[in-house]
């Protein structure tokens, strides 16, 4: 395993103990399942004559939102401590003097959080599925919907990401404020520019479009890329563009990496 | 070969300047001691040598590379003041993970490891969690951890702060060992007993300005080391 990867390993071993995140995957598990026992009940007891049709999808969608939501949450939480925490506990000062470039570091602590994230994202969604499936008596688990989990973990990489980087600058709690802050305003801009179109939506130009229209140019579509992968996870059609988006996510997540590596590269210990 | 080759370094915080024009060469195999009261300008020079923080003007070579790369670092071993890792961490999984960040793998890193483990007589704490460990014990971890890797160079900051008279004796005959090795050491020190023991060349610093380097014998000659550094840097 090369450098990188002991970072990652590092990072995974580090983050997986952490009670936050045990806490918020017993409580979504907790929750799922208290859900999906009142679903079986309704479907037994309620609704024993009225037709189920859509009853799954409709449940699914209800869940996966929640889901998704309470993940990027998690996302934030990682990103947020994963290198801050080597600075408040001063092993960062033993890391940076292996033979290690801080670019590395970096890179190690993001695949880590992503895997732990990823990782997290992906048990709640199946815990979710097989529950629902065994309340409605249909199985809901499909490639497609794999294919939508991993796409929406994309976003979740942005999350960590700038949160990590904003955690450079910022102490704990305001850091976790601000990447809510800042997602809720991607969400925002991706909406109304995605609907309108760039140029028709600065028409009248006025301050908070032209913020919008920053985050909107040089910030990866996170709320359209969540809308693409719940598509194929409720099996929607979708007017997701997929020869502008990957390259627009590919180039600004590169930027916004560099962005971080330069303000880190700075910070010193 | 310079180990350490300092060339015009300029360091400022703000309007505290931490660093002034400050150049120092360590050759290879040398203990050198770097000494000055608080506040002189030490930890600003070892977090350079580390590459932690960076400098407004001047060159700064480790091993001949440049601090800034990780090839410096590379044959390095850095023992902070006060050691600490992750807390979940067995003392021996600390070993292993300072001897997979230095590129050991299989029996290689086992063993070294368990050669520094011995060494430092941790040998039954070693499945003990750092969070159950004592400072002292952590510090003797610290100590077994330099020992993994091809190290050449040794930088110690305050070795010896808070150390018991038994524990004093033991480095300054760990010192002793990697210098009859043929390895330079670098040792940001308050204790001035101990540097004589073990260092046989010294810098002083004060406002950040190097004041004095050079064998301690040839300048300290017939005085005691505290009047000398008292003579230099006292009021």
């Amino acid at each position: 395993m090369n450098l990188v990867g002991l970072i990652a390993k590092n990072t995974i071993q580090k983050e997986w103990r952490s009670k936050t995140l045990l806490f918020l995957l017993v409580t979504t598990v907790l929750i799922v399942l208290l859900a999906s026992v009142g679903l079986s009940y309704v479907k037994n007891n309620v609704l024993t004559d009225s037709p189920l049709e859509g009853l799954a999808q409709t449940t699914l969608g209800v869940f996966f939102w929640g889901i998704n939501f309470w993940s990027f949450l998690v996302a934030t939480f990682v990103g947020v401590s994963t290198v801050r925490s080597d600075f408040e506990s001063g092993v960062i000062s033993q890391m940076l003097t292996f033979p290690l470039s801080r670019k590395d570091y970096l890179l190690g602590r993001l695949m880590g959080s992503y895997a732990i994230v990823t990782g997290y994202y992906i048990i709640s969604m199946l815990i979710c599925v097989f529950s629902i499936s065994w309340a409605v008596g249909e199985f809901l688990l499909s490639p497609s919907l794999l294919l939508g989990v991993f796409i929406i973990s994309l976003s979740n990489l942005v999350a960590i990401t700038t949160a990590m980087i904003i955690a450079f600058k910022f102490g704990t709690i305001q850091s976790f404020i601000l990447n809510v802050l800042l997602t809720f305003s991607i969400g925002f801009a991706n909406n109304f520019y995605g609907e309108k179109g760039f140029i028709e939506g600065l028409k009248p130009f006025g301050f908070i479009k032209a913020v919008g229209a920053l985050i909107h140019l040089f910030i990866p579509h996170t709320a359209l890329w969540d809308g693409w992968g719940n598509s194929f996870i409720l099996s929607q059609s979708s007017k997701f563009k997929v020869g502008i988006e990957i390259p627009h996510f590919m180039i600004t997540y590169f930027m916004i990496l560099l962005v971080g590596l330069f303000i880190f590269r700075r910070r010193e210990n | 070969m310079n180990v350490i080759e300092a060339k015009g370094l300029y360091k400022n915080y703000g309007r505290v300047e931490a660093l002034k024009d400050f150049s120092l060469e360590v050759k290879e195999g040398e203990s050198y001691a770097l000494l000055g009261k608080n506040g002189a300008g030490k930890t600003t020079f070892v977090k350079s040598l580390l590459g932690l923080i960076g400098f407004q003007e001047g060159s700064l070579k480790l091993l001949g590379h440049d601090v800034s790369s990780k090839e410096a670092r590379r044959k390095v071993a850095y023992l902070p003041e006060k050691f600490s890792f992750y807390p979940y961490y067995t003392l021996r999984g600390v070993c292993e993970f300072y001897g997979e960040m230095k590129g050991l793998r299989g029996a290689e890193l086992t063993g070294q490891v368990d050669r520094a483990i011995e060494r430092w007589g941790i040998g039954s704490l070693q499945h003990k969690r750092v969070n159950e460990c004592s400072k002292g014990q952590l510090q003797r971890t610290g100590l077994a951890s330099t020992m993994i890797g091809e190290n050449e160079l040794f930088i110690l900051d305050e070795p010896y702060s808070g150390l018991d008279p038994i524990g004093t004796k033991e480095l300054q005959d760990y010192f002793k060992e990697l210098s009859g090795q043929g390895k330079t050491l670098f040792i940001n020190s308050h204790g001035l007993d101990s540097v004589e023991k073990v260092s046989a060349k010294m810098a002083i610093l004060d406002n950040g300005e190097l004041i004095v380097s050079g064998a301690i014998k040839e300048l300290v000659g017939e005085q005691d080391l505290l009047d000398y550094f008292y003579s230099k840097v006292g009021r």
